[in-house]
């Protein structure tokens, strides 16, 4: 048995989950999609982050009830076997958007704005074995490293916005809620995805995070933490680029600040920054990639997490490539359509497995 | 057979045997540190006094794990050949020949057995005292007194026969402080051993050298003190001629760079490291200890940083994190920046650097990396040759070389500057070995900022930091109190208070007791 | 150890296929620090690129701190491939301070390809000074670095802590300008210079001298020696991405008062309408009340409130007159010049005081504010500007009475 969980702690899961919340709510988040209707993605980012605290919170209760130990079982005692397997494929299937999301989106900005005519197969040569490594070592690794670069980026988030606060004007943020509640609701729906998964990642890896208690723990600090990291994040970004300016530049955050007058080292620190939000995306991406094999090996009766590891990695690594390689316009569109409902992949078997009485296994239990 | 290529290429059929000082408590501390509830430490059974000297020396033999405890020496004679008696004391801690001379002695030859009488006139000691209390008795033989019972005596006399060897103690060559003690280790096993509870063996091996296992039994984790057993036991190779050979043979990782285990050669610092629930090995022959369980934090502090005042003492370690921050990460950012990311420097650095490798022929990556090889050249020379010109040779290295290598554009000014702070935040780190591993992780940091900027050096941080973060000493996480968190917090960078109910051991399992007395 | 070989042998080996990341030392370039663009002869545009040279270089005295490089182009990306072809270093744009441009040049829109076309290609930072010149943006980038400065790059802070100083400058980036198109709530401004050539800079004299000439024979009393050669004299006003107008240096300290930039500057007043007098001022606070959705005219009230204390007046001028005037009708003056400026801006289809700012404010929707059209609606806005002034001197002197 080698499932590389380990025995971590509230302080190490909400920090693996909050890491892999803020990495998913800013960076992969699509500026296209997310300021089209105007600037309301400020108040629907950390709102949806509380909608996915609700939707993992009511996972757990529900995980109580049945008395499981993790999360496939859970699904096994409430959905059935191939009711089980299905869930677990859609839930497997959001971890991997949530690990190549922001991957992706971080290897452009170092193709386009960091990088002077480097191919994207030469940066991933130096960022991608990290992420398989990470993935892994395992939990405890994960966790522990988690919590020393969440420091670092909680840091390097103050310094930025501090850095950008003189220039921030409250006019930018005008017409407040974009155009008014029907894209303000989709747009909070559709980030579900950025940040339920790590919230399901913990009721996956529950045995490694002394139980539903500790699990449940962990996501209510990581879901609070990150809805404030990510709001005032937005916050300071809306008021630095109006809506027009944000929906057409990749990755905002990092321009956060490029405005200011000063060309003092402490104002140019953005290669600095984005390094230090690379770090915590690897970290990110391979907390993904582990919870994907763990609940693969569980749904399979593996042994071993290290093979399901190696071989989400070399998909992850396929995606990485495909997506940034290919240009194709289908791929345009998939990725568009995914942005927009893939949510709904991941709502409806957390619901399911929430909302369902347990089976007869369950009750037995 | 591809299974089976991929199982021998990857070990996916190996299993997790690592040895893991598992938590007793539920977990470490959540974010907001509400501290799990524990049980009460069990209050210690007292026994009642022995009435007679066998029944004490039963008690005694297993007050004091006689059968682990070697220099516990328990003598039965009797008084004027009439009346039983125990002499109790601790070999190397109480002086032979005033036991022998003043007690022992006109005891034997004493004509009365009465109590009172053989206190007056028989016992020649300055310095006689009753006790009842075992443990005040226990305290007083560890201390070097001598407990002397006699058959049905209501009490047990103390008597002073403190008898240290008096052969000198020199001061701490690598671990030097300015306030505090300054006495060392010595080769001397047994003046070594004086303060602490021990087990001594026999190293395996048949070369006859003795070890000892020094702890706090009842504060120290038993499973703990197992492990670091079990590993000597195992260490059967017969090579065991110094502490650095044992460390070897105990460590978790041989290829980790950083060290596992702490060798100290402060009689102060491995005390207080076992007061707190470590366990320390003490080898003969060799002027230092062994403590184990350790972290990286445990490596960077100095025993001074408790003697200093507390805002002193969080001061002295601010500075020493920084300086270990720039000895690994300044050269390597640099050249990041110089190579990679030019923008991020200011026009008056970019400039300056400009100027100074205007004719410097090599790439500025070759000119790091050889100067700082030229300074471990330099420090390595230094340590090597006697004193003085030791001394000498870091003048001519650092100073001399230097001015030679800018003006013959060997190297440039900005690039030396940077080579040199490195290497004085090197000297900051107090642990030699990590000082060393901090030389790795700084040309690690310069190879990757030279392959990929920032980037790279990410990548090889992260690498670092997983490594730290998945490696355990004796099952302890070598980044703990930090990550993972512990109800102590110390040792970290700001110093806790000395008073306070500190819990500081609390990620080596240590019992409640020795949480709250020990601090660092 | 036999893994930890294999693996950095096939380390090793992926670095050899891969490669790594392409790194240029640093003294391998040359770092761009301005841009000026003027409209070519042959080609489109051309382009002169201010280089910083390096500090303790042989030649800094004599020619100030920059290295020239000029070369005309289609696009900046051509001038550029060209002139690196014929030096032994890349161009480096990651530290451009300035883009300048000529008045002939903005005023064609020029600036709208530029920026989209090279700003994150060539990794210049938007935060850079945009600055329109009267005559060749060449020669004005010129004159910039013609007065012997070590790092011309301080220019950049010395115009920003200039604007904060005097109010007579305006002081925009490249962000500032990608903002206002994008948001359609404003125009840009830009600080707005001239080159004169007649001016003796500190350079030339030294040589003239070492030659055994005197350059200041010929020089007229009153002319100016040893200055700069590029000077800012007020800001450029855009309508969009075209240059409009302009402003002279009292002008745009009257349109920073109104957006509410200023910090402190000095007016020059006559109170008995002979003897000058000169009062300083300092912003206090500033409110813009607008309603986009009144029927006709677009009402808008702007209330301003400063504080003033004379500084230096003619014996002609007595502290009565000046308290007086100060409190009476410097209010009026100094409304009624901001009403000229802001009727100036809006005659140049320019939104300069950015009243779009606050009109937005009172949008709920963006799609309703965007089919507003608040462009279209410029000449519609009828903006009433009240300016308090507080006398300080007289309140400090009271009080002490």
């Amino acid at each position: 048995m080698r499932m590389n969980e380990g025995r971590i702690g509230v302080t190490g899961a909400a920090a693996l989950t909050s890491a892999a919340m803020i990495t998913n709510g800013l960076f992969a988040l699509d500026p296209e999609f997310a300021y089209a209707e105007g600037n309301s993605a400020y108040i629907a980012l950390p709102l949806s982050a509380i909608v996915s605290l609700f939707a993992a919170l009511a996972l757990f209760a529900s995980m109580k009830r049945s008395n499981s130990a993790d999360l496939y079982g859970h699904l096994e005692t409430s959905l059935g076997r191939y009711g089980a397997l299905a869930a677990s494929i859609c839930i497997m299937a959001a971890f991997m958007y949530c690990a190549a999301e922001p991957m992706i989106a971080f290897l452009r900005v170092l193709h386009r704005l960091v990088y002077d005519g480097v191919s994207y197969a030469s940066i991933l040569f130096f960022v991608f074995p990290m992420v398989v490594y990470a993935a892994w070592k395992g939990l405890e690794t994960l966790s522990r490293s988690a919590i020393v670069l969440f420091a670092v980026m909680l840091a390097s988030f103050a310094a930025a916005i501090l850095a950008a606060a003189p220039d921030l004007e409250a006019y930018r943020l005008y017409p407040i809620m974009g155009d008014g509640s029907g894209h303000f609701a989709f747009l909070t729906a559709a980030q579900t995805l950025a940040f339920l998964p790590p919230l399901a990642a913990a009721a996956v890896n529950m045995k490694g995070m002394n139980g539903v208690r500790s699990a449940q723990k962990a996501a209510l600090y990581a879901s609070v933490v990150s809805a404030a990291v990510v709001g005032a994040a937005e916050l300071a970004l809306s008021a630095i680029y109006p809506y027009k300016v944000l929906s057409g530049l990749l990755m905002p955050l990092y321009r956060i600040n490029f405005l200011s007058l000063s060309q003092s080292y402490l104002i140019r620190l953005d290669k600095l920054y984005i390094t230090v939000w690379l770090g915590v995306c690897m970290l990110s991406s391979a907390y993904m990639v582990f919870s994907a094999s763990h609940l693969f090996a569980r749904c399979f009766g593996q042994k071993d997490v290290t093979p399901a590891a190696a071989s989400f990695s070399l998909i992850l690594l396929g995606i990485l490539l495909i997506s940034v390689k290919g240009g194709r316009a289908f791929l345009s569109e998939t990725h568009r359509a995914l942005v927009r409902f893939g949510w709904i992949g991941m709502i409806v078997p957390v619901a399911a497995a929430s909302l369902l009485r347990p089976g007869k296994a369950g009750r037995k239990a | 057979m591809l299974n089976g290529v991929l199982n021998k290429v990857f070990r996916f059929d190996r299993g997790d045997e690592r040895y893991e000082l598992l938590e007793t408590e539920p977990g470490e501390p959540d974010p907001l540190r509400t501290r799990a509830k524990e049980g009460e430490a069990p209050l210690r059974k007292e026994a009642p006094f022995p009435k007679s000297a066998d029944e004490a020396y039963e008690l005694l033999k297993t007050a004091f794990r006689t059968d682990i405890n070697r220099d516990l020496v328990l003598r039965r004679f009797t008084v004027g050949g009439r009346r039983k008696a125990l002499a109790v004391y601790m070999n190397g801690m109480a002086s032979d020949e005033k036991i022998n001379e003043f007690i022992l002695k006109p005891l034997m030859t004493s004509e009365t057995t009465e109590t009172e009488r053989l206190v007056l006139e028989v016992i020649r000691i300055g310095e006689i005292s009753p006790s009842r209390d075992l443990k005040e008795i226990k305290d007083g033989v560890m201390d070097g007194l001598t407990a002397l019972f006699l058959d049905g005596g209501e009490s047990c006399l103390m008597l002073e026969t403190h008898g240290y060897e008096k052969r000198s103690i020199g001061p701490a060559q690598n671990e030097q402080v300015v306030r505090g003690p300054k006495e060392s280790f010595t080769e001397s096993f047994k003046t070594n051993v004086e303060d602490l509870v021990v087990e001594t063996r026999a190293a395996c091996g048949g070369n006859n050298v003795k070890l000892a296992i020094v702890y706090r039994e009842g504060v120290a984790d038993p499973s703990l003190v197992n492990e670091v057993k079990r590993r000597l036991a195992r260490a059967d190779i017969g090579a065991v001629a110094s502490s650095g050979v044992t460390e070897q043979l105990i460590e978790d990782s041989g290829l980790f760079p950083l060290p596992q285990i702490l060798s100290t050669e402060r009689p102060d610092r491995a005390a207080s490291h076992v007061l707190g629930g470590r366990v320390c090995v003490m080898v003969d022959g060799s002027p230092s200890a062994l403590v184990m369980p350790i972290t990286l934090f445990s490596l960077m502090n100095s025993p001074e940083d408790v003697y200093m005042r507390r805002p002193l003492g969080t001061v002295l370690r601010t500075v020493r994190y920084t300086g270990a921050l720039i000895s690994v990460f300044l050269p390597g950012y640099f050249l990041a920046l110089a190579l990679y990311h030019q923008g991020m420097l200011t026009t008056e650095v970019l400039s300056t650097v400009m100027a100074s490798r205007r004719m410097v022929f090599e790439p500025i990556g070759a000119e790091m990396l050889l100067l700082l090889l030229i300074f471990q050249m330099i420090r390595e020379a230094g340590l090597r040759v006697p004193g003085g010109i030791g001394q000498a040779i870091g003048i001519i290295g650092g100073l001399i070389m230097g001015q030679a290598a800018v003006a013959a554009h060997l190297a440039s000014s900005v690039v030396l500057i940077i080579v040199a702070a490195s290497g004085l935040g090197n000297f900051c780190i107090p642990d030699y070995s990590t000082q060393i591993a901090a030389a790795y992780f700084r040309i690690a940091m310069v190879v990757a900022a030279w392959l990929a900027g920032l980037a790279g050096m990410l990548s090889a941080s992260l690498f670092a930091l997983m490594l730290l973060a998945g490696m355990k000493s004796f099952g302890v996480p070598y980044l703990s109190p930090f990550a993972p968190r512990t109800y102590s917090r110390s040792p970290l960078i700001l110093r806790g208070g000395i008073n306070c109910k500190n819990t500081a051991d609390d990620a080596v399992n240590a019992r409640r007791e020795a949480k709250e007395t020990s601090a660092e | 150890m036999k893994r930890v070989f294999v693996s950095l042998f096939a380390a090793a080996l992926a670095l050899i296929f891969c490669g790594c990341l392409k790194p240029v030392s640093l003294d391998a370039y040359g770092y761009v620090i301005t841009v000026a663009i003027d409209k070519g002869k042959e080609k489109e545009y051309y382009f002169t690129f201010a280089l910083q040279r390096e500090l303790g270089g042989e030649n800094i005295d004599s020619e100030g701190g920059a290295t020239a490089l000029a070369c005309e182009g289609d696009t900046i990306f051509e001038a550029v491939s060209e002139l690196e072809g014929n030096v032994p270093y890349s161009l480096n744009f990651s530290r451009a301070h300035f883009i300048i441009m000529s008045r002939e040049l903005a005023r064609e829109g020029a600036l709208c390809d530029f920026v989209m076309t090279s700003f994150d290609s060539l990794k210049i930072r938007p935060s850079a000074l945009l600055v329109i010149s009267e005559k060749g943006a060449g020669e004005f980038a010129g004159g910039l670095y013609s007065n012997n400065d070590a790092n011309i790059t301080k220019l950049q802070t010395a115009l920003a802590l200039d604007k904060e100083k005097t109010g007579m400058v305006s002081v925009n980036s490249i962000s500032r300008l990608i903002e206002y198109n994008a948001a359609g709530c404003g125009d840009f401004c830009s600080a707005y210079g001239v080159y004169d050539d007649e001016i003796i800079t500190d350079a030339e004299q030294k040589k003239s001298e070492s030659e055994g000439e005197n350059p200041l024979k010929d020089v007229e009393t009153g002319d100016r020696v040893g200055g700069l050669k590029s000077r800012i004299v007020g800001a450029a006003i855009f309508s969009g991405w075209k240059m409009t107008g302009v402003l002279s240096r009292e002008e745009t300290m009257y349109l920073n008062i109104a957006l509410g930039e200023f910090e402190n500057g000095n007016v020059t007043v006559y109170p008995n309408g002979e003897n000058e007098a000169t009062v300083l001022l300092a912003f206090v606070k500033r409110s813009v009340s607008i309603d986009p959705f009144a029927k006709g005219a677009i009402p808008a009230k702007v209330t301003i409130e400063l504080a003033a204390s004379p500084h230096l007046k003619d014996p002609g001028i007595t502290e009565e007159e000046l308290d007086d005037y100060i409190s009476n009708e410097l209010e009026r003056v100094v409304s009624q010049r901001i009403e000229e400026v802001f009727l100036k801006c809006r005659e140049a289809g320019s939104d300069a005081m950015r009243f779009g700012t606050h009109a937005v404010k009172r949008f709920s929707a963006a799609r309703a504010w965007e089919e507003y059209g608040w462009k279209e609606r410029l000449d519609l806005l009828e903006p009433v500007f009240e300016v308090t002034i507080v006398n300080t001197d007289k309140y400090y002197s009271e009080d002490m009475q």
